[in-house]
């Protein structure tokens, strides 16, 4: 697969980079910080899991990548710097431009991404005559391609249909079609197997696993799924409160969480503690965004909690990607270092 | 499983929808009026404090069979018995008896409780309208209710919104327990809830079978949390029942070859990346059921038999059934 990224020459540097970014809602009770202060960086073909609950601000920072914060939201301050180029404060013309192109985006909801107008063919060929000239034969054969590789049957069929002649797996697989038309270098995927059913979800997982070996598309796949994101992503970021508390590879936040809400996450999840008589359980519910937490936001809920945490902790890099934003991180002295995940 | 006998009962119960045209659910178009048969001869029995979880994708009719058994809805044919008196065709009366023993709870936490009554005013009312305590206990019981179920009776004077999913969760369950009922039918109660959260709500539920004598409907597509609350499973597909067994034998050696697609798909932290998928093909509409085995087009052992015979629950372990021709 030959490299379409204008910026081939410079491999080294990161595709994404997002610094300090803020984004902030103006409401009538006050500023409601829904990403608050969130780096990270996106790799070259790399896939990314953001996980996070509701609330946690994961979809607002793949919306605010895309420059898609309407008023009374906005992005208060941070960069994100894509392919060399600062897109915060890109005019609306040229993020367009950039839109569905270099990066696109998949919805938890393929209906409302979908026109229920349209067929199939014309909505997928014009996503690329939005960005590029190319014959109509040319463009409706890619689409074809396309959907076959995700695992439709009879495309040439399903290039008639209408969106709700489909099932909802295959509806997203049109979408997610839709946003690997143009080649882009970056996908944000947004909770895109979260309504569907887990044989659908499998297939599409294995399908979207095989695409990205072939194109090399990096992804940032947000989900509250953290058993999803291990069987897919390379490394995970994981939020709350808007925030990133911990990130690493999947091997090592999966083993070994040193975020206690990472460690409390991962325990409640009923199939990683079969045997134990009550689920280890997070006291309290994540804060509604707008409350102001004084310190370590996720302080009221943590058993580990101390004066210190009144301080605002950092995302403190450990080594290579692995960092974590705790005063006490739970190093696990009874487990030792796991490489087996292979 | 406990040895005593079944408190509920649901024998041979089927549930047939006629599908109107119209301008919603696009299958409908079609000129003939189609009959859905979201649930299908289905028998199952509930043991005293059992869980009994019904596992299966959506629109196999797990819901559909959960409103049946709950009494919110009729069934098209078969007989409903608790503790061995049944239920066919349930009048006003007795509809209010079978609410006293099997209470639901549902997926959604904000849109099962009124919005507009405050927290006290849902637990009260069906404490009056069954006549559960003395007019002058009311107020006591509904505190000690809310104390059940962990909230704080100070939430008695607050409203629906301001409760996050947990606490609205919470509140269902305590409006269920107010008529100390035998059986929950529990449809997705955790599902929309975030995972810290449903860890809390699984453990209340787990608490509330050690407490009180209530045997469990436990409705979920997430086998996750099935495996850890449940008894015994039965697995629906389009309508039926196609495998029942204890859960350490369903989930250590699945005998219906969608039983086994079914666990091979769940996501497992810790498998490998390169784990393969086995499940091919679509979930058929339930409008347009394949003949004979619903499940002999995605099947890999499928053979001419099961295009043409239906299969029927059989023993194919001490407590374990399966719709199956491979197992004869």
């Amino acid at each position: 697969m030959q490299d379409l990224s204008p910026i081939a020459a410079t491999h080294r540097e990161p595709l994404l980079k997002v610094r300090g970014l803020s984004t902030h809602f103006t409401t009538v009770s006050g500023t409601v910080q829904a990403v608050d202060g969130v780096d990270f960086e996106i790799g070259h073909g790399e896939v990314v899991g953001l996980v996070g609950e509701s609330g946690s601000g994961k979809t607002m920072v793949g919306f605010s990548i895309l420059g898609l914060i309407d008023p009374p939201g906005r992005i208060a301050a941070g960069k994100v710097v894509f392919e060399g180029n600062d897109l915060v404060g890109l005019p609306e013309r040229e993020l367009r431009g950039l839109r569905g192109r270099r990066i696109s985006m998949v919805f938890q909801d393929p209906l409302t991404t979908l026109s229920p107008t349209m067929r199939i063919g014309r909505q997928m060929t014009n996503v690329i005559a939005a960005h590029q000239a190319m014959p109509m034969a040319d463009a409706r054969q890619h689409c074809r391609d396309l959907l076959g590789k995700l695992g439709i049957p009879s495309p040439d069929e399903r290039m008639h249909a209408y969106p709700h002649q489909l099932s909802g797996g295959m509806r997203q697989r049109v979408c997610i079609a839709m946003a690997m038309l143009n080649r882009p270098s970056l996908i944000i995927a947004d909770e895109p197997t979260t309504a569907l059913d887990v044989t659908t979800q499998a297939q599409i997982l294995g399908e979207v696993r095989k695409l990205r070996e072939e194109t090399g598309t990096s992804f940032i796949w947000v989900t509250h799924d953290l058993a999803v994101v291990s069987e897919l992503a390379d490394r995970l970021l994981v939020m709350y409160a808007g925030q990133i508390v911990e990130q690493g590879s999947v091997e090592t936040i999966l083993n070994r969480p040193l975020h206690p809400y990472t460690k409390g996450l991962l325990d409640s999840i009923p199939t990683n503690n079969p045997d134990a008589k009550r689920l280890p359980q997070i006291p309290g519910s994540a804060p509604p965004p707008g409350i102001g937490i004084e310190g370590c936001k996720f302080r009221p809920r943590c058993g580990f909690a101390t004066d210190t945490c009144l301080d605002k902790p950092d995302l403190k890099i450990l080594e290579g990607t692995r960092a974590v934003r705790c005063f006490h991180p739970q190093y696990d002295v009874e487990h030792p270092l796991t490489e087996a995940m292979s | 499983m406990t040895a005593t006998a079944p408190i509920l009962e649901v024998d041979d119960v089927s549930k047939n929808f006629e599908a109107s045209r119209g301008l919603l659910g696009m299958p409908l178009l079609s000129r003939k009026r189609e009959v859905v048969r979201a649930v299908s001869e289905v028998s199952l029995s509930l043991g005293q404090s059992e869980v009994l979880a019904l596992v299966g994708e959506s629109g196999c009719g797990k819901s559909t069979l959960g409103r049946v058994i709950a009494g919110l809805i009729r069934p098209t044919s078969g007989e409903l018995r608790f503790a061995g008196i049944s239920h066919t065709v349930l009048s006003a009366a007795e509809r209010r008896d079978w609410a006293r023993n099997v209470q639901m709870i549902f997926q959604n936490p904000y849109a099962s409780l009124n919005a507009r009554q405050t927290i006290r005013e849902i637990i009260e009312e069906p404490l009056r309208v069954h006549r559960i305590v003395p007019k002058s206990d009311i107020a006591a019981r509904a505190d000690e209710l809310l104390d059940q179920v962990g909230l704080d009776p100070s939430f008695g004077k607050r409203q629906p919104h301001q409760l996050s999913g947990g606490q609205c969760q919470r509140v269902g369950i305590a409006r269920a327990l107010t008529v100390v009922p035998r059986v929950l039918v529990c449809d997705e109660p955790v599902s929309a809830l975030d995972v810290s959260i449903q860890a809390q709500v699984l453990n209340l539920f787990a608490d509330l079978r050690e407490e009180l004598t209530i045997a469990y409907l436990f409705i979920s597509h997430d086998l996750g949390v099935v495996e850890r609350l449940s008894d015994r499973v039965a697995v629906m597909y389009l309508g039926r029942i196609v495998e029942t067994a204890t859960r350490d034998d369903l989930f250590s050696s699945p005998k219906h070859p969608y039983t086994q697609t079914l666990l091979d798909a769940v996501p497992k932290i810790g498998r490998s990346r390169a784990h393969s998928v086995k499940v091919s093909g679509e979930r058929p509409s339930p409008l347009d059921p394949p003949s004979g085995c619903h499940f002999h087009p995605r099947c890999p052992h499928a053979t001419d038999r099961c295009r043409v015979e239906i299969p029927h629950l059989k023993a194919v372990g001490s407590n374990q059934f399966a719709a199956c021709h491979l197992y004869e």
